[in-house]
């Protein structure tokens, strides 16, 4: 097991956005590349863990928290957020109210968060063209007036997931070299950058 | 051969399958008697049964069988009493225990040329029930009500009279016909009535509202591999004549839905009597090795019976035994077929069905906001996806009504995502009205939802569910601090790893573990929850850590990913808990994890001390999340 261990920076990034969106389906995607047409109502929040490769061989490690949808559990959403690195706000393209919905989170998260955490923008279920409500212009609009970066995807058909992933990966250790921060709580003994094994592409730890 | 002059089959009979539940329903109505889940199938279906559900076979003018004159067959009719008995044969007994109820004359059905005749054959202890309609009003003897619409017209729906042998009407058995019996029935002055008796069996399996028993129908199919114990209803008692009305499939019925008071309410008084009965023959009930009861191979019968004893006794003697039942949870388990009956006799949904039986009705026929419709629709395919009683479009139905009855229900819960997954461990124990009590009774009597704060337990707390999530802040929050108290090297342990009890307590408090363990062990850990309340989730929280701790790590030794949680990193940690539904499928593990629950010491002062924290500083939950944040 030890050698599994490899040292990684760790992140921790959750996932936002109005019920049913496929917030959990884009996490599972990547943790387990898998899709689940059935997956069970996430309840208060879940936890999953993958761990990324950059080319320049650094490990990113993510611990994803996944929350409810509902909006009444909005109120919990704070436990969650709090000290996140990045977040993924996602909304359903073939539904107006959750395009709406995610701008409320990404309000929420400009005037609570940390301002240098990494907001994805995030359209999901572009499997099913005739159904979309929100052409992509809108969100790309909506995301270059916000600073956020966008992103399609289907966690159908695992479109642009890995992407998604990679991109804020991308964008996490330069911002936290900046910042001299050493990685997250769960793993003290590892600094970023020191050691990291530079074998291996991705993999996951968990 | 088929005799002359056969020519009908009377479909009515159908019917008598059923009368029996429907006596003790009217007891319900008045408020006395726990009214068992399965009643409630019966009420839809009691009109006369459709014609297109009669099997064609019988619809048909089929000749069934040989004819022949059995006279082993006794042939009992109801019959109005007059008089006080002066013999003390079975009819003086019945007659006694109805004395003095009001008696209704001669009764006839909607049809005014029509008469009718109800009463049941009995040989050796089986028994079969009948109306008999006759097209003329000729029939000699008695004439008593048929349909069950008659009784359900009447204030008193209990069959009045005296039960009568009637040793001029013959009886023929035509012959069997599938589940179903054809007898002939004739006197000397008529020879033209045909009458049946129909098994449950086959009545249920054409049936669709009578979900619960059909599934018995289908376990019966599907039980070549269990043992198959039957009642052959032994007619020992002098009152007991009662059970020899009963088609042993109504007394399954009984025995396994409506439970012995029903029984007790069909005219067996003597409370002495009463136990016997119960013992005796529910003794016999369940060894006689002939027909019809089903219960898994490894059912402990003797176990059965303490706990239909333990059922009799009602709510307010378990928790006065608490630990004694508790024992016995833990020891016997909860039989499955008992367990629906069971959460609703400790959650006293009997009186709130008695207090408004239209309840379930009238919250589902109110129509609800769209945003409420739309989350229940999408929750429907999203709760226990992967359970047989869910896959199938009946269950996701039962479930949505359930739902969108309690959000009309409660206007300060509404829907919210998590009751989804309550009222589905309810569906798979109990009809979807049943269910949507038990929900009620959950919401109201075990604090997930309402302002005031309970004094008797002081770990009930604020709604769980209501706006903002109240009840759930407060109950993580205790037990974080029981936790401390419990086990404090654990405790800092997880601190320092980063573990707060925000990342499993909604999960895991909201749902009742229902999302995070495997079903099996869910419902065992809610029996003790029905009983013990709110105590029993926080034992069960920290028992699952408990039982996985581990030794403290020693001087020196690095961090290992083994079982031990105490050797365990955050994600190591997390990881755990995500996969208990897994490591939890391990029966022993289980029974390891149910056996440390009610141990788990947790003293009212504490808990009392804990509550006045979080009363006095309403910020303690935000202070308790800032200390766990270290770094």
């Amino acid at each position: 097991m030890a050698g599994q261990m490899r040292k990684a920076l760790t992140y921790k990034l959750v996932l936002l956005g109005d019920a049913g969106v496929g917030k959990t389906a884009i996490a599972v995607q990547f943790v387990k590349g898998q899709f689940n047409p059935f997956l069970e109502s996430t309840i208060g929040a879940s936890f999953m863990n993958q761990t990324v490769t950059l080319p320049d061989e650094t490990l990113i490690k993510f611990q994803i928290w996944d929350t409810a949808g509902q909006e009444r559990f909005h109120s919990l959403a704070p436990m969650y957020y709090r000290g996140a690195q990045a977040a993924i706000v996602v909304y359903d393209i073939t539904n107006r109210n959750s395009f709406e919905k995610a701008k409320e989170w990404i309000k929420e998260l400009q005037q609570q968060g940390d301002p240098n955490v990494v907001v994805a923008f995030v359209g999901n279920k572009v499997d099913m063209p005739e159904a979309r409500k929100i052409q992509p212009s809108e969100g790309e609009s909506y995301a270059s007036e916000n600073g956020l970066f966008f992103i399609e995807t289907s966690a159908k058909t695992a479109e642009n997931v890995s992407e998604l992933f990679m991109k804020i990966a991308k964008q996490l250790p330069s911002i936290q070299r900046q910042k001299d921060i050493t990685s997250g709580p769960s793993n003290p003994g590892v600094k970023p950058g020191v050691g990291a094994p530079s074998k291996g592409k991705g993999g996951c730890c968990g | 051969m088929l005799e002359k002059g056969v020519t009908q089959i009377s479909v009515v009979s159908l019917q008598c399958v059923i009368c029996i539940p429907h006596f003790a329903l009217r007891r319900v109505h008045q408020g006395s008697l726990f009214l068992p889940h399965s009643v409630s199938c019966y009420l839809t279906t009691m009109g006369e049964p459709p014609r297109s559900k009669i099997p064609p076979i019988l619809s048909a003018s089929a000749p069934l069988g040989t004819a022949q004159r059995d006279d082993s067959w006794n042939l009992y009719a109801l019959k109005k009493a007059r008089a006080a008995p002066t013999t003390a044969d079975k009819s003086a007994t019945m007659n006694a225990s109805l004395r003095g109820v009001d008696i209704h004359n001669t009764i006839k059905s909607a049809s005014e040329r029509t008469v009718t005749l109800s009463g049941w054959l009995e040989k050796k202890g089986q028994v079969r029930w009948f109306v008999l309609k006759e097209p003329a009003p000729t029939a000699r003897g008695v004439q008593l009500p048929a349909s069950l619409d008659w009784y359900r017209k009447q204030g008193d729906g209990l069959p009045r009279g005296s039960i009568e042998r009637l040793p001029d009407w013959e009886l023929q058995i035509i012959g069997p016909l599938h589940n179903t019996n054809v007898f002939k029935l004739s006197t000397a002055n008529n020879t033209n009535q045909i009458f049946k008796t129909q098994s449950a069996r086959s009545y249920l399996l054409k049936t669709k509202n009578h979900t619960e028993l059909r599934e018995w129908v289908n376990r019966i199919c599907a039980a070549k591999k269990r043992t198959m114990i039957s009642p052959s209803l032994p007619i020992q008692f002098p009152s007991s004549i009662t059970l020899q009305m009963m088609p042993e499939e109504v007394l399954f019925v009984i025995f396994t839905h409506l439970n012995l008071v029903a029984l007790h309410n069909l005219g067996v008084t003597s409370k002495l009597m009463w136990q016997r009965l119960k013992r005796y023959t529910l003794h016999r009930h369940l060894t006689n090795k002939q027909s019809i009861l089903i219960l898994p191979a490894n059912t402990d019968i003797d176990s059965y019976i303490k706990w239909e004893e333990v059922l009799q006794r009602g709510a307010g003697w378990m928790s006065a035994n608490a630990s004694r039942i508790t024992k016995m949870m833990l020891e016997h388990g909860l039989p499955d077929d008992l367990r629906g009956r069971m959460w609703m006799t400790l959650a006293h949904v009997h009186f709130l069905k008695a207090q408004d039986p239209r309840l379930y009705d009238n919250c589902l026929s109110k129509k609800l906001e769209e945003e409420q419709e739309i989350q229940i629709e999408l929750d429907l395919p999203r709760t226990f996806p992967e359970h047989p009683d869910f896959i199938t479009e009946s269950g996701t139905k039962s479930l949505g009504n359930v739902l969108r009855a309690f959000c009309a229900y409660n206007d300060m819960v509404e829907y919210a995502q998590g009751c989804n997954f309550l009222a589905g461990i309810m569906i798979t124990v109990l009809d979807d009205q049943s269910a949507f009590y038990l929900l009620i009774q959950l919401m109201n009597n075990y604090d997930f939802e309402g302002e005031e704060e309970r004094v008797r337990d002081e770990l009930n707390g604020l709604g769980m569910y209501s706006r903002g999530f109240p009840g759930l802040k407060k109950k993580i929050y205790i037990f974080d601090r029981l936790f401390e108290k419990l086990d404090p090297v654990l405790y800092h342990h997880f601190k320092a790893e980063g573990i707060e009890a925000t990342m499993f307590g909604p999960q895991w408090f909201l749902t009742l573990f229902s999302t995070s363990l495997p079903m099996p062990l869910i419902k065992r850990i809610w029996d003790l929850f029905f009983l013990q309340g709110w105590r029993m989730i926080m034992s069960a929280a920290f028992c699952i850590f408990r039982i996985d701790r581990g030794e403290e790590k020693r001087e020196g030794e690095t961090l290992k990913e083994t079982e031990s949680l105490l050797k365990k990193n955050f994600e190591g940690i997390m990881t755990h808990i995500r996969e208990m539904e897994k490591t939890y499928e391990d029966v022993e593990k289980c029974d390891a994890l149910l056996r440390m629950i009610p141990n788990v010491s947790i003293k009212d002062k504490d808990v009392i001390a804990i509550r006045r924290a979080w009363e006095l500083d309403n910020n303690v939950f935000a202070t308790m999340l800032g200390n766990g944040k270290k770094k």
